[in-house]
């Protein structure tokens, strides 16, 4: 798995490219805790080039997530397939961060 | 006996209803609007009838029997119409109305004119009786028609009503439209479908009605409709019992005129499990697959009201296309209706005048029915042969039935020298794409086994695990969102055992598959997967903890939720070092 990763606007957009899964999500999470440290505190997930979630992607979303809280950062998901927003939905996780239909709308979140 | 052979009413569906629906199968409309809706199928009906008046004129009767074989052809609509709308052995308990058959109409003026009514009456009962008897059987053919193939009939039965509905759209004749024939039609189904997608509820149901007084009034404006019409009108008798008129012919069996009218009958009877397919459809947002039981008893009933016809002598009927579109127009799908319709169908049978007038009605105004119709059941038959995985097999068998039926209906000079006994069946493009899809989907599954395994080591377990079941899914049609639950829940199952290392060697998956249920069979040497409650995850006061420990029991407690929610059952046993884990998902 390839991972995109991309600056806008003073967002950080982590883009997967395929699985995150137990195989990908090391990759994932050591991209995005490399960008915190670089002092990237508004980061979008954009799944639209994402297949499919398991549990170990969650992860990397939950650890972002916890990562940005004492750094009064804002993450945000975007375009889910029905695959991940199932995942997201049952696990509990769209209550964790919130997850908009397009980049755009995800950015305008973290902007704001 | 009765009891094996047609069982009693059962209808254990659970229904979601559709959003572009008002009111479904068993819900309770007001009465207002039952009866509002019920006189707008009586409507579309009734102008279905002009074929009656025409194959009567056509084998020579007066005036005045015409009158009688109209009104008894009328009462006989009504009487299936209301049965269909019943919940007995013998009938959907649907919005299904029924209407006379234009093919039939041309085989019936055809056998009358070489052997007389006598013998056509008798092969129309002979007809019916078959049909009651062969409905039977259709529930025990859910696995003839999956809903690839349903989608094949819907789309080809809806190209098969497009120049039925277009020619009166245009009043085409020869190559020339009829210009104001074009505007009476567009002014019709513009009113539908503006008044179905803008009005609010109270509004919507009178969409059909709106549209015929607004077709009405620019066919008066445009000079089609007026004085000559209202004079016939007017020379009908105001109160007329139906079996007066009409001498109800002595049915005799004749061969050369039983066989044809036979065939047509049957072919009839396959169009009407397109229509109950499609009601059955628009009733349930949660449709799965079609419900044979019901088709089974809504052929029963199409077959009791051909029996009538051949008891009174009139052209054998079948179930309306158009009343579908009226009834996804009104979002009013509910069974009263039909009770309500057939009522009024038996009462009107009383009144020529009322009768006559609607069947003088300008054809355009039911060509734009049809027409609307036709979409509808157009992107329903897409949707529902798009429901399924597809690979190579299923879209060579979509594929070629697709050409072959419509090939038929598109180049009718296909089969121009098809011997004429056998030209109901190979001149007919529904019954040819269906037929082939029926023996394409019997011959794919040659080579395809209801259980498959696969064994899964090292780290593309997981991915592995997604293509396998995608590539089973795809040979068996199976429904897409069951596949992709059940290859996530495999693949938390898989992570979930190497994350507590509970696996120590090599897993099989095993995938049994029936149009019911899915179920996944993982065997390994090692542990059992713990399946226990599990309790609820605070994930905000995870943010705040101290260290990633928490974090790591966070994701094995939802591999666990996940497993659980997506399976509909899942089992977890261990015996001398080996476990099993069973998923089951329903499909």
């Amino acid at each position: 798995m390839s991972i995109i990763a991309t600056t806008k606007n003073g967002v950080f957009i982590a883009m997967p490219d395929g699985r995150l899964d137990t195989n990908t999500s090391p990759e994932a999470e050591q991209l995005i805790m490399a960008a915190i440290e670089n002092g990237e505190n508004k980061i979008v997930i954009d799944f639209s080039k994402t297949d499919y979630i398991s549990s170990s992607g969650l992860r990397v979303i939950l650890k972002t997530a916890k990562v940005l809280k004492p750094k009064n950062g804002k993450a945000a998901l975007c375009n889910t397939n029905k695959q991940i927003h199932e995942v997201l939905e049952i696990s509990g996780f769209l209550g964790v961060l919130k997850s908009f239909d397009s980049l755009d709308e995800a950015m305008t979140f973290v902007n704001s | 006996m009765l009891n094996k052979f047609f069982p009693d009413f059962e209808d254990n569906v659970k229904r979601e209803k559709p959003r572009d629906m008002l009111y479904i199968v068993d819900e309770q409309a007001p009465k207002s609007t039952v009866i509002i809706v019920g006189l707008q199928h009586v409507l579309i009906l009734l102008m279905g009838t002009i074929v009656v008046v025409m194959t009567g004129r056509t084998i020579g009767m007066e005036e005045s029997e015409v009158r009688g074989f109209l009104s008894t052809s009328i009462v006989v609509l009504g009487v299936a119409t209301l049965l269909q709308g019943l919940r007995t052995r013998f009938s959907s308990g649907h919005l299904v109305t029924h209407t006379p058959s234009y093919v039939s109409a041309s085989i019936f003026a055809i056998v009358a004119t070489n052997f007389g009514i006598g013998a056509a009456a008798g092969a129309i009962i002979l007809s019916g009786v078959i049909v009651i008897l062969l409905s039977r059987f259709l529930s025990k053919l859910q696995v003839a028609f999956p809903p690839e193939i349903t989608g094949i009939l819907l789309v080809l039965l809806a190209l098969s009503i497009v120049e039925k509905g277009v020619s009166r759209y245009t009043g085409l004749h020869g190559s020339s439209i009829d210009l104001n024939a074009v505007m009476i039609a567009s002014t019709v189904l513009g009113a539908i479908v503006g008044f179905s997608v803008w009005a609010n509820n109270k509004v919507r149901v009178l969409a059909v009605l709106i549209g015929t007084v607004l077709g009405l009034i620019v066919a008066t404006l445009l000079g089609e409709y007026g004085g000559e019409q209202l004079v016939e009108v007017a020379s009908q008798p105001l109160i007329s019992f139906p079996f007066f008129a009409y001498q109800t012919p002595t049915p005799t069996l004749v061969l050369a005129a039983t066989i044809p009218i036979l065939i047509i009958e049957i072919i009839s009877a396959i169009y009407s499990i397109g229509t109950g397919v499609v009601i059955d459809k628009m009733n349930n947002a949660q449709w799965r697959r079609t419900d044979m039981s019901m088709i089974g008893r809504l052929i029963s009933c199409h077959g009791i009201g051909v029996l009538l016809n051949g008891l009174t002598g009139t052209i054998p009927s079948g179930t309306s296309t158009a009343s579908l579109g009226l009834t996804h127009a009104s979002g009013v799908a509910t069974r009263n209706v039909a009770v309500a319709a057939g009522i009024a169908l038996i009462v009107i049978s009383l009144f020529p005048q009322i009768s006559t007038f609607i069947t003088l009605l300008p054809q355009p105004v039911l060509g734009a029915v049809v027409v609307y119709t036709a979409g509808y059941m157009f992107v329903s038959g897409a949707q529902l042969i798009m429901s399924r995985m597809i690979n190579s097999r299923r879209k060579f068998m979509i594929g070629i039935s697709m050409v072959i039926g419509s090939s038929i209906i598109l180049m009718p000079e296909l089969t121009a020298n098809v011997p004429q006994n056998l030209k109901p069946i190979l001149g007919s493009g529904l019954s040819m794409g269906v037929l082939t899809a029926i023996v394409l989907n019997l011959l794919f599954r040659i080579g395809v086994a209801q259980q498959s395994e696969i064994t899964l080591e090292g780290n593309k377990a997981g991915s592995r695990t997604t293509e396998f079941l995608e590539e089973c899914g795809a040979d068996r049609g199976a429904r897409p969102d069951v596949i992709s639950r059940a290859s996530t829940a495999a693949g938390e199952a898989l992570e979930e055992l190497n994350r507590a290392k509970l696996i120590l060697g090599t897993a099989k998956l095993k995938a049994y598959f029936d149009e019911y249920r899915l179920i996944l069979t993982l065997t390994y040497p090692g542990k059992k997967i713990p399946i226990e409650p599990q309790k609820q995850l605070d994930l905000d006061a995870l943010l705040d903890e101290e260290g990633d420990a928490g974090l790591d029991a966070a994701i094995s407690n939802i591999s666990g939720v996940l497993i659980k929610n997506l399976a509909d059952k899942v089992t977890s046993s261990e015996v001398s070092g080996n476990s099993e884990l069973k998923l089951v998902f329903a499909h």
